[in-house]
């Protein structure tokens, strides 16, 4: 059973490398659900999987050479949990990059160079440096309570399928 | 003993009870920094204790030790909980005037809990796939914490971080498997134990097994070629928690590393793992700080720094692969003394840049100038943490280096030390550079942008510590040297976690679990 396990593994990581590098959002989220199943397959060959093999604790009489380790399906379990949490976590953060930019291209998002709070403030468009700095004190601490909202550089129109 | 459990479950139940409480700000705040505080404290508690009784161990789940997760404190475990739980407390505190009312509503401090926690679970556990679900943890605290006020610079830095990261995960899960299909335990006693005897393919496949897992704590810890998502990912966290990010979340890496490759893999030609990160460790030192050197805003120099510093930690790891073991005890205690340093130094500058940050309303170093008028008192935190981390005496940096140094020399690794010394200099030119623009030149402006007196408390803390260690050095080395006797010689580690198999085995009368009571019924 191990060589189609492993002709399996391989091709659902190569699969998965594929597509990571692909310069589209949803398409990366994709390689990693090819990557957590690559992986999950690796661990029930890792758990000597045979055709044949049978769970432990299931049935009356489990004879101890074809019983497989329950070590390997235990760790899928929680790997399938993480992987699933951190694939829902991308997708929704690729949808929200995808609201900012109008654009599932990682390569054409912007390149930062100034993140900070202070950097906000020039994105509010809070006054310039009036001498005493009045002014730009209080859109900073707007800006700290959360009365001035970044801005959110939304662009107008978002491409729909269908021409809808 | 069975509280070293609650190095993750107080951080575990005070993050519930935080998102519960979400809405109320100061209760918030006032909750949070009490657990942190507690937490703190225990930690220092379990320090002691540790120090003078010994190993401690928990096991969970009613199963014996190398099948049931073990939770393992040894002296190094210890040092890492109290600097983690400090610093959370410290950041948290920085953070009550940093903080905006949108980033806290998005659940900032128990996204700040949820990071201690998985970071303490890390440090706390002895078995490797258990490490594994540790990292996801705390890399899912710090995705939220990336993205907390959820600005598009964040969305888009977030992106990357997680993308690298899940990569990474993958490959732990994958050497995880590869190394139980090989040895047969994920636990790390157990795995000391049954690497030690093996020879031929089976020890090749266990080095086989080993380079993934280093391709992934290398990745975490920011080695030479994995740095590059750092510089980027880093500055959109917002200020005070990057003091946190950069001082723990890369060093859970370095500690993993020096955990499971100094600890676990003995089988034959395990030093190869140990030569390979000798030699990254170089082209990490330089390349960060050549980095560094290159760039304006204090983030990113900061963070490019984190690089280069990793690089002297991960040297000395890799100096462990002498077959000297009075060099690899010199080595592995030099790395452990360099972690905390770093710890306290880099996160120091981070909290201090963020200071100076709001003294100016901007990160860039040519539109600050002039904070030793404005606040002479931030200039003083900032200039020792900087000649701390340059490794000038009477500083701790300075310290950290000699021993390191003295390590590479007695094992002739003359190469290496060259590249620790120029990247010194290098440090240095790259601190003076912030120095003179940010705090020398004329001022900016005549008046502080925003009040900063509060926050700088826990700054000065972490310069106290860094003075301390660097003035009174002898407790912290003795310490971290006996922190590097349990893991070189880890006879009295593999024979509490194992012994607690017996203990565990007396204490059970009944058969309590599933396969016990399967056993019992076969005839």
């Amino acid at each position: 059973m191990e060589f189609p396990l492993a002709l399996a593994i391989a091709a659902l990581f190569a699969a998965g490398t594929s597509l990571i590098l692909r310069p589209n959002l949803l398409r990366v989220v994709m390689g990693f659900g090819l990557y957590s199943n690559a992986t999950n397959l690796l661990l029930i060959a890792v758990g000597g999987y045979t055709i044949g093999s049978e769970a432990p604790f299931v049935g009356t009489q489990p004879s101890a050479q074809r019983l497989m380790d329950p070590l390997p399906p235990d760790i899928i379990l929680t790997a399938i949990v993480i992987s699933f949490a951190v694939g829902a976590l991308l997708l929704t953060l690729c949808y929200c990059v995808y609201k900012d930019h109008a654009t599932d291209n990682p390569q054409a998002l912007p390149v930062d160079d100034d993140y900070t709070a202070a950097g906000a403030l020039r994105s509010v468009g809070a006054a310039a440096d009036d001498g005493d700095g009045t002014e730009e004190r209080r859109a900073f601490a707007e800006l700290l309570r959360g009365v001035r909202a970044e801005r959110r550089p939304r662009t107008a129109t978002i491409p729909r399928a269908n021409g809808r | 003993m069975n509280t070293l459990i609650l190095a993750i479950l107080i951080p575990f139940f005070t993050a519930l009870v935080l998102a519960l409480l979400n809405g109320y700000f100061r209760l918030e705040k006032a909750v949070a920094l009490t657990s942190s505080l507690a937490l703190t404290v225990w930690s220092v508690w379990l320090l002691v204790y540790v120090d003078t009784h010994g190993v401690q161990v928990t096991i969970l789940g009613g199963w014996m030790a190398p099948w049931g997760v073990a939770f393992v404190a040894d002296r190094l475990t210890c040092i890492m909980l109290c600097l983690s739980s400090g610093l959370g407390t410290l950041v948290q505190m920085y953070s009550c005037w940093t903080v905006t009312a949108p980033q806290q509503r998005y659940f900032f401090y128990p996204l700040m809990q949820a990071m201690v926690l998985g970071v303490n679970w890390a440090f706390v556990t002895g078995d490797i796939f258990n490490l594994f679900v540790a990292y996801e943890v705390m890399l899912m605290a710090s995705y939220g914490m990336m993205m907390v006020g959820a600005s598009p610079a964040q969305l888009r830095q977030a992106l990357k971080y997680i993308a690298i990261n899940s990569v990474g995960s993958t490959l732990f899960v994958v050497g995880c498997g590869v190394l139980y299909a090989t040895v047969g335990t994920l636990n790390m006693a157990d795995l000391a134990v049954r690497t030690a005897v093996l020879t031929g393919q089976r020890a090749g496949m266990v080095t086989a097994a080993s380079m993934l897992l280093l391709l992934v704590f290398a990745l975490k810890a920011a080695t030479f070629p994995l740095i590059y998502w750092l510089p980027d990912s880093y500055p959109v966290v917002p200020a005070g928690v990057n003091g946190y990010f950069a001082g723990i979340l890369t060093k859970v890496g370095v500690y993993s590393l020096l955990r499971v490759f100094v600890l676990c893999f003995r089988q034959e030609g395990h030093e190869f793992g140990l030569q390979v990160l000798l030699f990254l460790s170089g082209l990490t030192m330089l390349l960060g700080v050549l980095g560094a050197m290159c760039r304006w805003d204090i983030r990113r120099i900061l963070s490019w720094h984190i690089i280069s510093q990793v690089g002297y930690m991960v040297m000395g790891i890799g100096l462990a692969g002498s077959p000297d073991p009075r060099i690899v005890h010199l080595a592995v205690a030099g790395t452990i003394f360099y972690i905390v340093h770093h710890i306290v130094v880099k996160s120091c500058l981070f909290l201090v840049g963020g200071i100076a940050e709001r003294l100016n309303g901007s990160q860039h170093l040519k539109q600050m100038g002039g904070i030793v008028d404005l606040a002479p008192g931030v200039g003083g935190l900032f200039l020792v943490a900087a000649l701390s981390l340059a490794g000038m005496p009477p500083f701790s940096g300075f310290l950290a280096k000699v021993v390191l140094a003295q390590a590479a020399l007695t094992g002739g690794n003359y190469v290496v030390l060259v590249v620790a010394v120029i990247t010194s200099f290098l440090t240095l030119f790259s601190m003076s550079k912030i120095w003179s623009y940010a705090f020398w030149r004329e001022a900016a402006r005549g008046v502080p942008l925003q009040t900063y007196r509060g926050m700088m408390a826990p700054s000065a803390v972490l310069v106290a510590i860094t003075v301390t260690m660097g003035l009174f050095p002898q407790p912290f080395l003795d310490l971290a040297g006996r922190a590097a006797d349990t893991l070189t010689a880890p006879k009295e580690y593999i024979g509490v976690v194992l012994g607690a198999k017996q203990q565990r085995l007396a204490e059970i009368q009944q058969p309590t679990s599933v396969l016990r009571s399967l056993a019992a019924k076969e005839p």
